[in-house]
């Protein structure tokens, strides 16, 4: 297992209850792409965001996006005001989204979401349609290049 | 306009498949073979590997070109 899988990994045992979304959850459908993160999407209550913190704590999380790389901190006075979070781990980057563009919030996500057995244990990944959804709805163009390989590989495995 | 089809398969009007379509883009579709044919635990370490060795050549060009 390399670093993102091993960042995977320790969240795939956890009790966090989360979907992996983005490049990361399309390479786990066969997709051949490089991302340098992983997306993963959850309900941003204070418990799961308390418990995302616990997780990470020992991977030295920051926000990758501030220049000064403020360490993660979740506390009472800021925990109700977070949407997302963009951080550096000792394990590689890890982006927190409490919604996806194209699919919607954590409930949307969950339903168009597949579970994926892995050594670890399972995972919920969001599906094909909905990684096609959403990377539609980006204007990039490494998610216009995924969305072909994403369809070829519905329709084999149809 | 000389009405002339851009390739065989429409002149025989059969419908493109998702797969022909991405493999005309230029997409190596033997890599996608590949990754179908593995685990999700063999997908992500193999991307892992090839990420290892990307930002690798990105830390040398640093170091290289300053």
């Amino acid at each position: 297992m390399g670093d993102l899988g091993n960042l995977l990994e320790r969240l795939g045992r956890s009790e966090l209850e989360f979907v992996v979304v983005g490049a990361y959850a399309a390479i786990i459908h066969g997709a051949s792409v490089v991302t340098r993160d992983i997306d993963v999407c959850f309900r941003f209550t204070p418990e799961n965001l308390y418990q995302f913190r616990n997780i990470v704590a020992d991977l030295h999380p920051v926000h990758r996006m501030t220049p000064e790389k403020f360490p993660l901190e979740i506390t009472d006075e800021n925990v109700s005001r977070l949407q997302n979070l963009y951080l550096e781990t000792d394990l590689g980057s890890i982006d927190c989204l409490s919604e996806i563009i194209g699919v919607g919030d954590y409930d949307a996500v969950s339903a168009g979401s597949i579970e994926v057995e892995f050594a670890f244990g399972f995972v919920r990944v969001l599906d094909i349609d909905a990684l096609v959804a959403t990377k539609s709805r980006l204007n990039r163009l490494q998610d216009k290049l995924v969305i072909p390989q994403l369809l070829a590989i519905k329709e084999r495995r149809m | 306009m000389t009405g002339i089809p851009q390739n065989a398969r429409e002149a025989d009007g059969r419908r493109e498949s998702a797969w022909e379509a991405a493999a005309a883009l230029g997409i190596d579709m033997s890599l996608i073979e590949s990754s179908l044919r593995a685990t999700p635990d063999q997908r992500i370490l193999w991307h892992d590997q090839a990420l290892k060795t990307l930002l690798l050549f990105e830390q040398a060009a640093r170091k290289r070109h300053g």
